[in-house]
């Protein structure tokens, strides 16, 4: 099948049809340079979750088991990132179920995240914010929003997607993209409001 | 709203797509509309200020030997990843429409098939791979099947440079799959001779268990980028009638061995 001439050159889809074609080595390629990649998105989507290195490994177990019937209809991130999400969204369906505990963190280190409840709106009253308090603050007002907004948000602000790609990812329009990151926006301000005025100081 | 704040607005949300030009965002500040419109003022600053924020948050940390680990875990979690994608590559070959031979193609085979031949090593491979008895003679005539006809079929085909195929019809299709069996065959003798060659332990294709997939992964890649090419020039060959006369002297005990070749490749 031709690859449409828009994706030919994409480091990703070249690696995809490489390995389908039967150079093995291009698989390990594509897991050296993407697997940060989507630890990095699953971090910012679900914050300190404890299974994101197992989260990573069935990303790929479902590239492999894609092998055969990949077709590159898009860039090869925008898949990736889709397969991310899709994933991201059963594990949160999934930890909403049950009581979280999380086994690779010891009592009194723990970071934020959307399994650890903490109000962006209530900072430490003691005294000036730290650095550290901002960013966990920040990390948490994105975990708690909807998942098509936080995954919106991420992809536009730190993986530098355009809102069509994004709007890939999520099986959504472009207009819908715009509209999931303006109420996200809208969100984060009231979240964010007492951060936003120290930074305004 | 007026008319004018929506205008401003838009403006603004236009600015905030992607990871906005902290500059851009300032020169809005100068924009005619902010004199007179307190609330648009307010947005725009808690706008900058959260651009600021989601920026000011650090990288996560990535733990180490990620991709390492992942592919790891991915051999460990699918022991038969690596027969399966073989097989999906053996099909992919199969199934062209449309090849082109690679330079040098017909050197490499003919070095790799000559190399197994005058190492005379085949029988006894063979014999050691398969659980069924090997027949008297199958490596002999399965070299001089290789062999001889190899020799006609390039003393009649131009070597030199790529040359197109027309479409195979289905009835090229049986023979394209006994000649990826018969390459098959001299693909495991070959890989299980590497092997040997470089342990003097038990042979991984007939342990058992998770530890039974392959651990020389040089010299299985040796063999699968040898048998690769040697299914891709077969596959091109089977339309030949070369190899029609070929494969008309396989009978049926022959097709069930490397049948049982294949799988023990598979294994």
């Amino acid at each position: 099948m031709p690859t449409p001439a828009e994706y030919d050159q994409d480091p990703g889809v070249k690696l995809m049809l490489a390995w389908q074609a039967g150079d093995e080595g291009a698989f390990d390629e594509i897991v050296e340079r993407y697997s940060g990649r989507v630890y990095s998105l699953l971090t910012r989507f679900l914050g300190q979750h404890p299974g994101r290195e197992d989260l990573v490994q069935e990303t790929f177990l479902r590239i492999v088991r894609a092998r055969d019937r990949y077709k590159p209809t898009a860039r090869f991130t925008t898949w990736l990132y889709r397969i991310v999400f899709n994933l991201s969204v059963n594990e949160t369906e999934r930890s909403a179920r049950r009581p979280q505990l999380s086994l690779d963190r010891p009592p009194g280190q723990e970071e934020s995240g959307p399994m650890e409840v903490q109000d962006a709106r209530d900072p430490d009253p003691a005294g000036r914010l730290e650095t550290g308090d901002v960013v966990r603050a920040v990390r948490c007002a994105i975990a708690a929003l909807p998942e098509n907004q936080r995954m919106a948000v991420v992809l536009a602000k730190f993986d530098d997607l355009s809102y069509a790609e994004i709007g890939r990812v999520l099986d959504s329009s472009e207009k819908a993209v715009k509209s999931l990151i303006h109420r996200a926006r809208e969100t984060l301000r009231v979240q964010l409001a007492h951060f936003l005025e120290e930074d305004l100081l | 709203m007026s008319t004018s704040c929506i205008q401003f607005r838009q403006h603004l949300e236009a600015l905030l797509e992607g990871k906005p030009n902290p500059q851009s965002l300032t020169a809005l500040g100068w924009h005619d509309h902010l004199l007179n419109c307190g609330a648009c003022r307010e947005l725009l600053e808690q706008e900058e200020a959260l651009e600021h924020l989601l920026a000011s948050l650090p990288d996560p940390n990535l733990p180490p030997d990620l991709s390492r680990k992942v592919l790891l875990r991915l051999r460990q979690a699918e022991p038969l990843a690596p027969s399966a994608l073989r097989e999906s590559a053996l099909e992919t070959l199969l199934s062209k429409d449309e090849v082109e031979v690679p330079a040098g193609l017909a050197a490499r085979v003919r070095a790799g098939v000559a190399a197994a031949r005058l190492e005379g090593r085949l029988d006894a491979l063979l014999e050691q791979a398969l659980v069924v008895d090997v027949p008297q003679g199958l490596s002999q005539r399965i070299r001089a099947g290789l062999g001889e006809q190899r020799e006609l079929a390039y003393s009649s085909v131009p070597m030199h440079g790529a040359r197109p195929v027309g479409k195979p019809d289905r009835s090229g299709l049986r023979l394209k799959l006994a000649a990826a069996l018969l390459i098959g065959a001299s693909g495991v003798a070959l890989w299980r001779g590497l092997v040997q060659q470089e342990t003097e332990g038990p042979d991984p294709l007939l342990a058992e268990g998770p530890s039974a997939s392959p651990s020389r992964p040089e010299a299985d890649e040796e063999v699968i980028d040898h048998l690769s090419e040697l299914l891709y020039w077969e596959s091109i060959e089977s339309l030949d009638p070369v190899a029609r006369d070929l494969l008309s002297e396989l009978d049926l005990v022959d097709e069930a061995l490397l049948d049982t070749a294949l799988e023990a490749e598979g294994s």
